[in-house]
């Protein structure tokens, strides 16, 4: 046992992480409400505590050691008297007043005395209290009470501990309910105390079957019945009650404690009745020995979560696939954006880096050294042809292409992603409550958060983008810089055209006219450069694709950022935790069964 | 009660009526101020119980209905055959012992007046004439492993005035019925009993805590009645055997109960917690009608109405935009129609000049844009091409921009975009579709053409010189070359090639001036046409297509507004009887039935 314990509380403990696995679903209903789903909150507690008793139960000797035993029932049924005849004395407060009990209070003996070491600091929710305090002190607690022999079975206390607890039933039991279910997980082997009121109620033959499906052993006590209705009374129960319940086979037993005759109340628990043997007798040879015992409620408890995982995965499983298609939503209205970025804006951009960087290169082509002189000569010689060029074309503009404003696109593709997800969220906020909290959400914060995270990575971009620019001007001009001999041909390509285009002037004017010809001259050169203009914006065309090509990428990523990062991250009250939930079903099958692989292992 | 408030209330029972039926026919209409499905059925259920019961008390306005209500096995059957002095529940130690509810009813009652629901329980007749005016109504569980029971119950329990409260010494305050006491209370005057108050007492020397009826008066003042009505019975000990008369072991208090029943509920005392349990209905029906009534929409008009004209102009300015391009794919064939049209007939040289000039840019043309065979309905035919050339799926999503744009701003104004949308022009054919574009396009493209051929003012003077300019100017230039032409010919005897080239480029700088001059002073040109066009196309679709969305507004006001009427008039006729209940309550003494307010 001791090498048992020790390996418990290590966070690689499989059982620990199946634990936790259910503590996170637990954590994310409570936030996301019950409200439409038929799973309750007490279904999951029950299930989380049975997983941390069955799978990596806190370290404490009367944890370890022993086997527990919890009487349970609806207000006023004779727990507290169940419990004392149990314990053969009176121990347990018995009370007139309906849901009295409000905390749960163990009853054994030990010859430890140290509560460190009897007792772990908390049972799930609950924290332990050593102080003596009465039994309606109404906190998430659990007491004990250390009893001295002389008992009349003080060896079934040696191997148990024994518990009483709040009812199920009175008015204010859902708020305390919690406290039962914490030990009702703990226990291996439990009393159900049904009154002749009682015996045939919902709530708790309810709890009475969650208890058999969980693999919990079960005697079943009838009280507050005349000693000559006993036999008709638990036949009763066995028609009406037992005959609809499941996993019969764990129920050990139906007894009846009758009402003691008038005077005589006190002396119940004492053995002046044979209750309290018989009830201790079926006890010990519900389950076997210890060990057996412990491994059958262990294998018990892996079939029963294994087999309400379904069930406590549903809302989930139906949260998640309403989040699926609000992420594909956005995914969607993203693609949409960046198609819309492209059409009107990418289609046509124009960038002025290049167009500087193109009359760098016409520059670079002028002839450089002893050839100087003559290129500037006919630089002059060009002049006129310039001035027509420019004249004509100020008279008669070319057709006007407005320049376009990127912030002004991306702001209209913004905006109209923006409207688009709003609508398509109030449209479906009476479907599920997702759809409503992020309608919520639009109406209130859902902006603010894009348009910061977008203005941020935006200013991030621009900068990296002329960057991007620059550098890659800077290496089409390298190439041609740095390639002196590509430089050279290129100069004397050049120079070449210039000269045939006066050459063939000169010839046309020495033919006809020299008037003629002086006019050629000018013109011939004029045309010779256009030429050489446009072969290098064609040039530099070519090389523009690639940066286009990541600007669209750029934009790809900005709304990646600003968009569907931030917006899979509402709404606030579930987005961030349904991601993390997303495989949570598969996550739990594989710690469930690590967790019994282990346990069996140790065994 | 004083005569004249009872035909105060029979009379507006009557407008209550009237009122209660128009809200019937109002939850089954659709609404475009949306209702939530469950305020729809409770308000549908609330109407019924209130003409339910407005009808019971017109039937017979001193019968009271009692409904015993407890969990399984507290002893109502049993309570009931006490209090009737003969067996007619069953009760026993099998659980649940009551299957269906028992009506116990005075012989004078006509059962066919009840409500069918009572008429489908067992009945049990009696002539006792002290509880003449009341029935004793048996019920299941509700806390049962029979679902069925509860379900029976929850039916009847809305046709109670006032609820007989059965609590055990285990079941005081059970979950179950306490669930079903917090949501009645204030309803139906209720009345407890803490019954097997021999299990309380027996054994109390032996226990811990407090006294249960004292812990239930407590948990009854936390749930607002501040003085109850608890009985503390042992219904058992009053059943009579065989005829006998019972003979009590235990004190309690079963006596005062049946005074109170008999004698305690009187006539008076029936009317007031009936007018209680009306005027509660009413209450509650014009709580959950105030929460649905939609709210005054005429200032939520002005509001979006006010944002619409400013997303109008924004979106059908992109739309000119739109328009602008598919215009200027075809830019040179409205400058050749233009340039017809535009500059009139001009004569001698510079006519065929130009003629010249049109033949070489018509090559240019391609032949999407050619028109030249189509002269009259030139335009519309340029119009419907240019708006084709847009590709469907931007025409699309631009119309889907809007269009969104347009209820995102609605939605963000609480405008309930669920039916509002249906009010939003959505049609592609309608308001912004390829037809209506063709249309918008094509008149503007008259109407600049108007602009160009029949100029005003300064342009028109203008017009005339360069006209005038265009007609002489080359004739007077060729004039003056033929001259030379003489001078050289006939007196000097020579004519030197540079003369030649001289003339020729004369006329030529004189043509090619008054070229510029044309193009400049005449707009035939796109780039100088399209601002202009653009200013008409947008000024177009403000006038024409704005509206055609601006108009919804008003119409949705105005239906949701005829919507609102039926449900304010219905809150106005409950509140007005409402007050009229108040006075009556007032004067009424069965307060310790009803929680405080």
């Amino acid at each position: 046992m001791a090498t048992a314990s020790a390996t418990i509380t290590s966070d690689s403990n499989p059982g620990v992480q199946y634990v936790r696995s259910l503590e996170e679903l637990l954590s994310y209903y409570r936030v996301r409400g019950f409200e439409g789903t038929d799973l309750t909150e007490a279904e999951l507690i029950f299930a989380v505590a049975l997983a941390r008793y069955r799978f990596a139960p806190p370290k404490s000797k009367l944890i370890d050691e022993r086997l527990h035993v919890m009487v349970f029932g609806g207000a006023g049924s004779g727990k507290s008297t169940t419990v004392n005849i149990l314990l053969g004395s009176e121990v347990a407060e018995v009370n007139a007043q309906a849901g009295y009990t409000r905390h749960p209070i163990a009853y054994f003996t030990s010859d430890e005395t140290r509560p460190a070491v009897l007792w772990p600091e908390h049972l799930g929710p609950l924290s332990r209290s050593d102080a003596q305090a009465p039994a309606n002190v109404d906190e998430d607690r659990f007491a004990w009470k250390q009893l001295t022999p002389p008992l009349s079975d003080p060896g079934f206390l040696r191997r148990h501990v024994v518990w009483d607890g709040p009812d199920l039933t009175a008015k204010d039991s859902t708020h305390y309910q919690k406290r039962v279910i914490e030990i009702a997980a703990l226990a291996e082997l439990t009393v159900y105390v049904a009154s002749d009121e009682r015996y045939n109620d919902e709530l708790p033959t309810n709890f009475l079957q969650a208890m058999l499906s969980a693999g919990k052993w079960v005697v079943v006590v009838l009280t507050k019945v005349a000693e000559h209705d006993s036999e008709q009374f638990i036949q009763l129960f066995r028609d009406q009650v037992v005959s609809r319940l499941q996993h019969r086979e764990r129920l050990v037993d139906v007894i009846t404690i009758p009402m003691p005759p008038p005077g005589r109340f006190s002396e119940i628990w004492t053995d002046a009745f044979p209750y309290g043997t018989q009830l201790r007798e079926m006890l010990e040879n519900a389950g076997g020995d210890f060990l057996t015992c412990r491994r059958k409620a262990r294998s018990a408890a892996a079939a029963y979560l294994h087999h309400q995982q379904a069930r406590l995965l549903e809302p989930l499983r139906i949260d998640l696939g309403e989040w699926k298609s609000w992420s594909e939503l956005i995914r969607n209205a993203a693609n949409d954006a960046v198609k819309q970025y492209e059409a009107e804006y990418l289609s046509s951009v124009r960038y002025e880096a290049f167009e500087k960087a193109q009359d760098h290169i016409l520059s670079l082509l002028q002839p450089a050294g002893v050839l100087q002189p003559l290129s500037q000569f006919l630089e002059i010689v060009r002049t006129p042809y310039r001035f027509l060029k420019s004249a004509w074309k100020r008279f008669l503009p070319a057709l006007a292409t407005e320049k376009l404003d990127e912030e002004r696109c991306l702001d209209r593709v913004r905006r109209a992603m923006f409207d688009h997800l709003q609508i398509a969220c109030s449209q479906r906020k009476h479907k599920h409550r997702l759809w409503k909290d992020l309608h919520q959400e639009f109406e209130t914060r859902t902006a603010s958060i894009i348009e910061s995270s977008y203005q941020q990575a935006r200013a991030r971009q621009r900068l990296d983008l002329q960057q991007r620019t620059q550098s890659s001007v800077r290496q089409v001009l390298d190439t041609v810089e740095a390639n002196s001999l590509l430089l050279n041909v290129l100069r004397t390509g050049r120079l070449l055209l210039d000269v045939f285009a006066v050459v063939l002037a000169v010839y046309i004017g020495y033919r006809t006219n020299w008037l003629l010809g002086l006019l050629l001259v000018p013109l011939g050169i004029g045309v010779a450069e256009d030429i050489v203009r446009m072969m290098a914006a064609k040039y530099m065309a070519r090389q523009r694709t690639g940066l286009i090509h990541q600007q669209k990428e750029n934009i790809r990523e900005l709304i990646q950022v600003a968009y569907i990062d931030s917006l899979l991250q509402l709404p606030a009250t579930m987005g961030r935790r349904l991601y993390s939930l997303a495989n949570l079903e598969e996550r739990l099958l594989r710690e469930l069964a690590q967790a019994m692989a282990e346990g069996d292992a140790q065994a | 009660m004083s005569s004249a408030t009872e035909t105060g209330l029979l009379h507006s029972t009557h407008s209550l009526e009237l009122a209660l039926q128009e809200l019937g026919r109002w939850l089954r209409q659709d609404h475009l101020f949306p209702l939530p499905a469950t305020a729809h059925a409770k308000l549908e259920m609330l109407r019924e119980q209130l003409e339910i019961r407005i009808r019971q008390y017109q039937a017979d306005p001193s019968l009271l209905t009692v409904v015993l209500l407890g969990g399984t096995g507290v002893g109502k059957s049993t309570l009931l055959n006490a209090l009737a002095k003969s067996k007619v529940a069953e009760a026993g130690i099998v659980r649940p012992t009551t299957q269906r509810p028992t009506v116990y009813y005075h012989e004078s009652v006509d059962l066919s007046k009840l409500d069918p629901l009572l008429q489908q329980c067992a009945t049990v007749r009696h002539n006792r004439a002290e509880l003449r005016y009341k029935l004793l109504v048996d019920t299941p569980d509700m806390d049962g492993n029979i679902r069925e029971h509860r379900e029976r119950l929850k039916a009847i329990l809305p046709i109670a005035d006032a609820v007989l409260y059965v609590g055990s010494q285990e079941k005081y305050h059970d979950i179950e019925a306490w669930k079903l006491l917090l949501e009645h209370r204030g309803k139906r005057g209720f009345a407890f009993i803490l019954n097997k108050w021999d299990r309380c007492l027996s054994y109390q020397s032996e226990r811990t805590g407090e006294s249960p009826d004292r812990d239930f008066r407590r948990s009854l003042q936390h749930a607002g009645f501040d003085n109850p009505l608890v009985f503390r019975t042992c219904a058992s000990q009053w059943i009579s055997v065989n005829g006998t008369s019972p003979t009590p072991t235990i004190e309690d208090d079963f006596q005062q109960l049946e005074r109170w029943l008999e004698a305690g509920l009187n006539e008076r005392a029936v009317r007031d917690i009936k007018i209680r349990g009306i005027g509660s209905k009413i209450d509650s029906l014009a709580t959950v009608l105030k929460e649905v009534i939609p709210p005054d929409w005429s200032a939520k008009v002005y509001e979006l109405r006010h944002d619409w004209e400013a997303a109008l102009r924004e979106g059908l300015a992109d739309y000119a935009q739109l328009l602008v391009e598919a215009a200027d794919k075809h830019s040179l064939g409205l400058e050749e129609h233009f340039s017809r049209m535009g500059r009139g007939d001009f004569r001698g040289i510079f006519a065929l000049y130009l003629n010249f000039v049109d033949y070489l840019r018509h090559l240019r043309l391609s032949p999407v844009s050619q028109v030249k065979n189509l002269p009259h309905s030139g335009l519309a035919v340029l119009a419907s091409r240019a708006v084709v050339t847009i590709p469907s799926d931007i025409r699309r999503s631009q119309q889907q921009m809007l269009r969104s744009h347009l209820l995102a701003l609605a939605d963000r104004r609480g405008w309930p975009i669920e039916t509002f949308e249906h009010f939003v022009p959505a049609d592609e054919q309608g308001t912004l579709g390829e037809m209506a574009l063709t249309q918008i396009v094509q008149m503007e493209l008259m109407h600049l053409e108007q602009e160009i051929a029949e100029p005003a003012g300064q342009a028109f003077a203008t017009r005339v010189l360069v006209k005038g300019l265009c007609d002489w100017l080359p004739l007077a230039v060729l004039g003056f070359i033929v001259l030379m032409f003489l001078y050289d010919a006939f007196i000097v005897w020579e004519i030197t090639p540079s003369d030649l080239v001289g003339w020729v480029v004369l006329i030529a700088l004189t043509i090619f001036g008054l070229h510029l001059l044309l193009a400049k002073t005449v707009p035939i040109r796109w780039s100088v046409l399209r601002n202009r066009f653009r200013e008409l196309v947008e000024q177009r679709l403000l006038d024409e297509v704005a509206p055609r969305f601006l108009s919804r507004l008003d119409e949705f006001a105005h239906r949701i507004t005829a919507e609102r009427a039926v449900p304010v008039e219905a809150l106005e006729v409950l509140e007005g009887i409402r007050k009229q209940l108040a006075r009556s309550e007032e004067q009424g003494d069965q307060q310790s039935l009803f929680p405080r307010q």
